[in-house]
């Protein structure tokens, strides 16, 4: 075909975020053991906010995740003696433009990607102790310390995906596919809405292998937003 | 931020009223999954436009209704918000 090539012809592929009102909007998905990761995992997503709060973005089974505080990205994951250790990053992203994080935990080290470049490691990393607890996004897994801001493909590997970090975080989102992710939420793409019109919920459906599909709370049709990466 | 929510509109109570609440009526999914008070003796709901859901209207204890502007600022306070950061595992 010939003529002019749209300018992101991806954005066909990503068309919503959602976007989280702070009060208590979450996406809470169940327990599973394939979320109980104790060794190494990346969690990759995109975020947009201007808040200094403290906010979690994902916390999974309640021993590991990220969240955002005075502007800064943060990955956290608790031991085998269930202390919590943490990783901060170097720059601040509350800036109301969105920002991809993407945050690496091995059984040696810690790292966290901010838009696809290298912006703070350390050798902290550790085996993890698990637990049974649910999972979120937007939220701790019990639904507090909620996200004020938007939220866009949240993924999680139950690998290291550094050499792949760069390309998923430098540019729009692609097709995360590619990298077979264990589970991935497309947050307002990939999902339903109970009661179109009128009070419901929303139905993540899981993008990867995982079959992790996610229930909003506190959220409507209004929480999706055409406002991506 | 893309959007505002100003046409949502919360009511806080006390928790002990949690099961008069119709949740088909408002955006929260369960008395269990509402969000409490640090001292976990209130909570709040919230709906879509000016008309307040007749079980949340009937409510004894009710607080508002408020806009969303005035319920960030109310769940920023000591009362609803730990003043030092929580770590994300126990």
């Amino acid at each position: 075909m010939s003529g002019t090539v749209g300018p992101r012809p991806e954005s066909i592929f990503n068309r919503f975020s959602f976007d989280f009102d702070g009060t208590d909007d979450y996406v809470a998905i169940s327990a599973n053991s394939n979320l109980q990761i104790s060794d190494t995992f990346t969690i990759s997503h995109w975020v947009k906010f201007t808040s200094t709060s403290q906010m979690y973005v994902s916390n999974f089974a309640n021993k590991y995740g990220t969240y955002v505080q005075n502007g800064y990205a943060y990955l956290v994951f608790r031991n085998l003696s269930n202390t919590q250790i943490g990783l901060q990053s170097t720059s601040t992203i509350n800036d109301g433009n969105w920002h991809n994080i993407t945050a690496i935990k091995t059984t040696s080290t810690m790292a966290i990607y901010i838009d696809g470049i290298l912006d703070a490691n350390n050798t902290n990393g550790a085996t993890g102790i698990t637990s049974t607890s649910s999972n979120a996004i937007g939220a701790l897994f019990n639904g507090a310390i909620r996200f004020l801001g938007n939220i866009d493909e949240v993924v999680v590997w139950n690998n290291d995906q550094s050499a792949n970090a760069s390309a998923i975080g430098s540019t729009i989102p692609t097709d995360l596919s590619t990298y077979s992710p264990l589970s991935w939420w497309r947050m307002g793409d990939k999902a339903t809405y109970s009661n179109p019109g009128g009070v419901g919920n929303w139905t993540l459906t899981d993008q990867g292998s995982g079959g992790n599909d996610g229930t909003s709370n506190g959220m409507d049709e209004s929480n999706r937003v055409l406002d991506t990466p | 931020m893309s959007h505002t929510f100003d046409h949502r509109n919360f009511m806080i109570f006390n928790v002990s009223e949690l099961d008069s609440v119709d949740f088909t009526q408002v955006l929260e999914t369960s008395k269990d999954t509402v969000r409490k008070s640090i001292d976990e003796t209130k909570t709040f709901v919230k709906w879509e436009g000016d008309n307040t859901p007749t079980s949340v209207d009937s409510l004894t204890t009710k607080e508002g209704p408020y806009h969303y502007d005035e319920i960030l600022t109310i769940l920023s306070g000591s009362e609803w918000t730990p003043e030092e950061p929580e770590e994300g595992g126990r």
